[in-house]
């Protein structure tokens, strides 16, 4: 098991989220017009990921985790970031529409899409013209989503102190979880930010293709900052709220433990060797197993994980329409052998057992798995809790906004368009030889 | 919320832009490692009588017992020597070859400055050279990595120089051609051999202002 196994595992797992949830979400027609376009959203940021993570396995393998560049990497590298280009705004698209709308009026979406478009086109045109470069601010994504989603789990958790038995709480946590998989991988380094330490402050943005102390290296490192605010925000309300009430929920249960395995992560890095820890690249063993156990696990199983909550306990998909209820099954089914069988082979790295043995824990463990799912999947399939009844009658309810399934159909096919598009930009990126190392 | 985004992000720019400014720019930069090297010899002599017309091997055995921990076999220089001992009047001197078989031991045989066979008439020292420990010379070198350990990890490898050497050395005794006096046969003589071992120690010091 490495980081190379875990991104390409990562990437069958996005496949199959992303294809299954287009399908189911393109069937499911109870949805609001925001739910909608989340469930699409939601779809397509796992749809490019599922082409991004095998390419990015590619060439840490190749490059021997990005030491010696060698050919084909830059084709493989450059369709990577191209997915990356469409993935970060289509996550700031998902925090302006759920689970709250930031955006409330047709003319907002159109100015909302039109940016989409323009952070999508600018940086494309940029990177294929001049290769890696300051001006693509990339990391923004990841200050808007925070602000945003960060912002909704404060409000409606101090909303649900008061109002309780509303919702509140849930759409809090559904907030939380999802500013967790856009961002969560970068909560394990948060002591960094305040210890100044070599772990956070050097880390590269690409494959150390960024000049060292450019502002491309600073503007990442402030959305990483920004991001880390959010994780501390939403543990320091957890908390307050604990103190206040005695309770806490299994989402601020989760950002904790995020948070204090931060801690442990500062003194495994401290004690690895020299300061090279880098997220894909550590050097030393401890500090690459653990990286493996926290922030790698969390980048690529956490993510898909996940989101299949998020699709199936808020009411994205239809599941009263017994096709869709099949088909969902089957996908939590295909999720969760998948991260199983990736959560055994992490095992194995620290517990090197023989391969029959391994067999045997395997069929146990996804057994185990599948018992779970069983258990839960009914529960939580019959009984969803959709972000669009939670919010009924609130404030913060989505306006109604009437958006045709031909605009959808438009957005998709774009997307598709776009990841097609990519392969050929790829190609031209590394014929014309732009990311020079 | 605002507030801690707000002081943590100008914390984090104060670190990049002030702080830890030069070591952000530098972090790509690779150190430069001063190597020093504290020499010390071995020396060990062996004489053998040998008799005319034969050639004799002389035997050097280098293990972990001879050098001392943490030091390398550096350079190996030979001194063969004798003299005329026959006590023959105006006998000249004798004969002697010598060849040190490349082999036995780790070494860079084919170095341009090795010196492996030489031979004498004249009752002068004869003097061998085997760079034993690659590119070695006692000087200082400066090199480039990220640890002191790795700066010297090319100045530690044990297997140079260990094993056995084998230096032949062959007599032929010369006799005065024609005189007036009588003179007795000579027969033999005695080689001395004088192993010297030169061994380092490494010690790597950081350049300042560098990395």
């Amino acid at each position: 098991m490495s980081e190379e196994n875990l991104l390409s595992i990562a990437g069958l797992l996005s496949f199959f989220l992303g294809t299954i949830s287009l399908y189911l979400v393109y069937r499911s027609n109870h949805l609001r017009w925001n739910e909608k376009a989340a469930g699409y959203i939601l779809s397509w940021i796992f749809l490019v990921k599922a082409v991004s993570y095998p390419c990015d396995a590619y060439v840490l393998q190749i490059t021997n985790g990005g030491v010696d560049f060698v050919q084909p990497w830059e084709y493989f590298y450059a369709l990577s970031n191209l997915q990356n280009f469409v993935f970060m705004p289509l996550c700031f698209a998902l925090s302006l529409v759920f689970p709250v709308s930031v955006l409330r009026t047709k003319n907002q979406i159109k100015i909302a899409l039109l940016v989409f478009t323009f952070l999508v086109s600018y940086r494309v045109i940029v990177y294929v013209s001049v290769g890696v470069n300051s001006l693509e601010l990339v990391g923004l994504e990841y200050i808007l989503t925070t602000i945003i989603w960060t912002s909704n789990y404060v409000h409606f958790k101090i909303k649900n102190l008061h109002e309780p038995n509303k919702g509140n709480g849930r759409i809090a946590n559904i907030s939380a979880l999802l500013l967790m998989l856009h961002t969560g991988f970068n909560w394990f380094v948060w002591v960094g930010v305040f210890t100044r330490s070599d772990y956070f402050y050097f880390e590269d943005v690409r494959l150390g293709l960024d000049e060292s102390g450019s502002f491309s290296e600073y503007f990442w490192l402030l959305s990483l900052t920004i991001s880390i605010c959010g994780a501390i925000c939403i543990v320091i309300t957890s908390l307050g709220i604990f103190y206040l009430n005695g309770e806490i929920d299994g989402v601020g249960i989760a950002a904790l433990t995020y948070l204090s395995l931060g801690v442990v992560t500062h003194f495994v890095y401290l004690s690895g060797a020299g300061a090279t820890a880098w997220f894909f690249t550590a050097e030393d063993n401890l500090t690459s197993t653990w990286n493996i156990f926290t922030r790698q696990a969390h980048y690529t199983i956490g993510r898909p994980v996940i989101a299949m909550i998020i699709l199936l306990q808020y009411g994205i998909y239809d599941l009263s329409d017994t096709r869709n209820y099949a088909i969902a099954k089957t996908q939590s089914i295909l999720i969760i052998v998948i991260a199983t069988a990736a959560l055994m082979e992490m095992v194995q790295l620290v517990l090197p057992i023989d391969q029959t043995l391994s067999a045997g824990f395997l069929g146990i463990f996804i057994a185990l798995g599948l018992g779970w799912e069983e258990k839960t999947f009914h529960g939580v399939a019959t009984n969803p809790r959709r972000v669009s009844e939670m919010l009924a009658g609130s404030e913060w309810d989505a306006p109604e906004v009437d958006i045709s399934d031909r605009a959808y159909n438009s957005f998709n096919i774009s997307l598709a368009i776009f990841v097609l598009l990519s392969v050929f930009l790829a190609y031209v990126v590394d014929v014309s030889n732009v990311l020079v190392v | 919320m605002l507030t801690m985004f707000l002081l943590t992000s100008a914390y984090q720019t104060s670190v990049f832009y002030y702080f830890k400014s030069e070591e952000i720019i530098g972090k790509y930069d690779v150190p430069s490692w001063d190597i020093s090297f504290e020499n010390s010899d071995l020396n060990t002599e062996e004489t053998q009588i040998i008799a005319d017309g034969t050639t004799t091997s002389y035997y050097l055995d280098i293990d972990d017992s001879t050098i001392m921990e943490q030091s390398y076999v550096g350079f190996l220089n030979v001194v063969v020597s004798y003299d005329e001992t026959s006590d023959n009047f105006a006998d000249p001197c004798d004969f002697v070859s010598v060849n040190l078989r490349p082999e036995g031991i780790v070494a860079e045989w084919d170095n341009e400055n090795n010196t492996l066979s030489g031979s004498s008439d004249q009752c002068t020292d004869i003097l061998l050279f085997v760079q034993i420990y690659p590119s070695f010379d006692g000087a200082n070198v400066t090199v480039e990595s990220e640890t002191a350990d790795e700066a010297l990890a090319l100045w530690s490898n044990k297997t140079y120089g260990m094993g056995e050497l084998n230096l032949e050395v062959e007599v032929n005794t010369q006799q005065r051609v024609e005189g007036p006096i009588p003179t007795q046969q000579d027969e033999e003589e005695s080689v001395t051999v004088n192993w010297g071992i030169t061994t380092f120690v490494p010690t790597a010091v950081v350049v300042e202002g560098s990395g």
